[in-house]
């Protein structure tokens, strides 16, 4: 692929000027003046841009470029679609791969759309051969329907083999003072809108010092989530992903976790009513992740299943998606609400009071003494509790297990900063390793028994739809199975879980 | 990644006009082309312009690698590339002579251009030689331009028969009828009795006789870019859509 350059020209020229200059000294072959209108994507969280990539759509066709070099990465592709939000919206081929390497369950949004008139220059050697391609364009921002002038700019391209003729018109360029833009047009747009790449991650991103008090603490920890469960309603009212949801949610279940395990920070009563409060809310969006979690699992459960059964799967799938759509509603009109906007502005509120709040048993600590002796406990029950599980143990144990590790790996993930980043994500990622083990296990009983809720109600309303039961019955087996061998592998996880080394760790950061 | 060649035992029959206009229009449909000009007249690096950077000598192209991609220009167009012929091309045969596995030894060089294009398009010198062979052996696909008289049918035998000889696979020959003038009776008559003849792919498509393709050498350009409406253009545009169609099977 041709590498790309741009130059910042001054604002007094335009192209007559330059192009008057480059004739002079090189031979040229002017093209025809081309316009073109471009949509910048990205995801909520930015996922093409933290990977180095942006997504440019003209017309029909799609584009994606490296953030560095601006050069294209991966053949372009013609797509007639009109708003593209998902990788699967796009033909197949490699460039569809790519995007569902990166975008994965996430939707592009638009970022900007501008307007660029292009004058194209070729500049030739002796034998009237092309050897750099120059291009002038003057760029205009769309917004609210109008086209305003933001900037001009000048890029030259390489023609493979010609990299002499490239560097001698770099040179010459230079000479007149015009210097290389280090920013590709994008970045200058985005910054220009007041975007910022990258600013949106649902990972707890908040650095803590320990000579601050457990209180100071645990509000920035909070106002954090507050601002991550704010950033995510637009994108859940719109439906634009069920990440936004997501998102929100575990920003919740966060927040909560905060107020019961970093405990006699706040006085009691205010702690136990918002605890409620937001336990109420959390509650209330339950059914709406469930069903997108199906939804998205559509592909997985066909897969599980014969070529022949799978059309039995579709009267469940049609009944989900029915479901989900009043569901959605619900949650609008919860997120819309008086009780939500009143319960998250008192929160807020709240939050930004605390610290003319009397103080409390714990609430100024130092922090770095109080997570450890947190974290450490955590770590201890986590290890109790597993070492009493056997084979034969019944599901409210592994439960419980699960819900101790949960409590862990918040804490940790509350106060990484305030240890050595190395050691703490060896943790995180031997904690996931069982958590995962223990998550899938009580996913697969859940879809099970929901399955067979849905498998009863089919059974009294149709009951010759038999293809829908035999599909339904050979999805139940086929999750149990993997239940069971997913219960098997617990023993050996929670193993390597528990080892010497990893304890050792925990001694040394936490006891 | 098929290789397509261009070849015929027999020179002058269209092969480095058909080469330079398939490997536009293939380009032109975004899919990433290499052609590699190895006729040492280097016509087709002629009819785009370009030269080689430095005097690539033959033997140090055989080696492949690096030498070979620095030697790889950007023509024109976008998505096509040319690996241009250089005068030393003519001692390929002597090089080919002295090494082990000479039949084999393109397929090694070619080997890491493979993934990176979508179409190779070879422009094969004319005769029967080692070179030739490794084309054979290399390519996917060989496409043979025949004009319709006795001459060139005789050797279009003479190429089947050292297909046999050396056990090739004669599976790979796609032929098609090229420089084909409408008012010759014989241009008729030899593309009807082939037409009956199945152990060889013959294109339907044809490609005329016609002024617009010899100017090619004074435009120095594919024919699209100067006389895009010709019955020539035309013809070409067809024969790619159904080349595309046998090729894009491998």
């Amino acid at each position: 692929m041709s590498n790309i350059l741009t130059f910042k020209i001054p604002d007094s020229w335009n192209s007559q000027t330059i192009i008057a200059e480059i004739s002079k000294h090189f031979l040229i072959k002017k093209n025809p003046i081309v316009e073109q209108r471009q949509t910048c994507f990205d995801t909520f969280d930015w996922r093409l841009f933290t990977n180095g990539y942006y997504l440019i759509q003209e017309e029909e066709k799609y584009y994606l470029s490296s953030t560095k070099t601006e050069a294209l990465v991966e053949k372009p592709i013609g797509a007639l679609i009109t708003n593209p939000k998902f990788w699967w919206d796009f033909p197949e081929g490699t460039f569809k791969d790519m995007l569902k390497k990166y975008l994965d369950i996430r939707a592009l949004i638009p970022l900007f759309e501008i307007e660029i008139k292009v004058d194209r220059l070729l500049i030739l050697n002796n034998d009237q051969k092309t050897v750099v391609r120059v291009q002038f364009e003057n760029i205009y921002l769309i917004q609210q329907g109008r086209a305003n002038e933001f900037t001009h700019c000048i890029k030259l391209r390489t023609v493979r083999g010609y990299d002499q003729e490239f560097v001698e018109i770099k040179k010459w360029l230079n000479e007149l003072g015009i210097i290389q833009e280090t920013k590709a047009v994008f970045l200058l747009v985005l910054e220009a809108i007041g975007k910022k790449p990258g600013d949106y991650s649902s990972k707890l991103n908040v650095t803590l010092s320990p000579d601050m008090t457990v209180r100071e603490a645990t509000i920035i920890i909070l106002k954090y989530l507050l601002h991550i469960i704010q950033l995510n309603v637009a994108g859940i009212k719109e439906d634009i992903d069920t990440e936004f949801l997501h998102d929100f949610r575990v920003a919740i279940r966060r927040t909560r976790s905060t107020l019961s395990q970093i405990k006699g920070v706040f006085p009691k009563e205010i702690r136990d009513r918002f605890k409620n409060d937001l336990a109420v809310l959390q509650k209330t969006t339950n059914r709406l992740r469930d069903l997108d979690v199906y939804l998205l699992n559509k592909e997985n459960y066909q897969q599980m299943l014969p070529d022949h059964l799978r059309p039995g799967l579709e009267p469940l799938f049609d009944q989900l998606r029915l479901e989900r759509k009043e569901e959605h509603k619900n949650i609008v009109n919860v997120l819309c609400a008086n009780s939500y906007t009143k319960t998250i502005e008192s929160w807020e509120a709240f939050l930004n009071s605390i610290e003319e709040r009397p103080e409390t048993k714990n609430s100024h600590k130092p922090v770095i003494d109080l997570s450890r002796k947190f974290i450490f406990k955590a770590y201890n029950q986590v290890i109790q509790i597993g070492n009493q599980i056997r084979d034969y143990s019944p599901a409210s144990e592994l439960h419980q297990l699960r819900i101790e590790c949960k409590k862990l790996r918040y804490l940790l993930e509350f106060f990484a900063s305030l240890f050595p980043e190395q050691e703490i994500s060896l943790l995180v990622k031997q904690l996931k390793r069982l958590q995962d083990n223990l998550g899938d296990y009580n996913d697969l009983s859940v879809q099970q028994r929901s399955l067979k809720k849905y498998l009863e109600t089919i059974a009294s309303e149709y009951k010759d739809s038999q293809q829908t039961v035999a599909a339904i019955g050979g999805l139940i087996a086929s999750l149990f199975q993997q239940q069971q061998s997913v219960r098997k592998a617990l023993a050996q996880t929670f193993t390597e879980f528990s080892e010497q080394d990893n304890e050792k760790i925990y001694q040394k950061l936490f006891a | 990644m098929p290789i397509i060649a261009l070849y015929h035992i027999k020179g002058g029959v269209g092969k480095t006009a058909t080469a330079v206009n398939l490997s536009y229009l293939a380009a032109q449909e975004d899919a990433k082309t290499l052609l590699i000009d190895l006729d040492p007249q280097g016509s087709a690096s002629f009819y785009f312009r370009v030269r080689p950077s430095k005097n690539l000598k033959s033997s140090s192209f055989l080696k492949g690698g690096k030498k070979v991609d620095k030697n790889i220009k950007g023509s024109d167009y976008e998505h096509l590339d040319i690996l241009p012929s250089t005068l030393s091309y003519r001692k390929l045969d002597l090089h080919l002579n002295s090494l082990k596995k000479a039949k084999i030894k393109l397929t090694q060089v070619l080997q890491p251009f493979e993934n990176e294009y979508q179409f190779i398009f070879i422009d094969s010198p004319p005769n029967i030689t080692l070179v030739s062979e490794n084309i054979i052996n290399t390519a996917d696909y060989i496409l043979v331009p025949l004009i319709p008289t006795t001459l060139s049918m005789l050797t279009f035998e003479k190429l089947q028969q050292f297909f046999k000889n050396r056990k090739l696979k004669e599976s790979k020959i796609i032929a098609f009828f090229s420089m084909v003038e409408k008012r010759k009776k014989l241009h008729q008559q030899i593309m009807k009795e082939v037409a009956h003849q199945n152990q060889i792919n013959y294109l339907t498509n044809h490609i005329p006789y016609s002024a617009d393709i010899e100017n090619m050498g004074i435009r120095r350009e594919p024919i699209f870019c100067y006389k895009p409406s010709s019955t020539a253009a035309k013809a070409y545009i067809m024969l790619w859509n159904e080349l595309k169609v046998l090729v894009s099977k491998l």
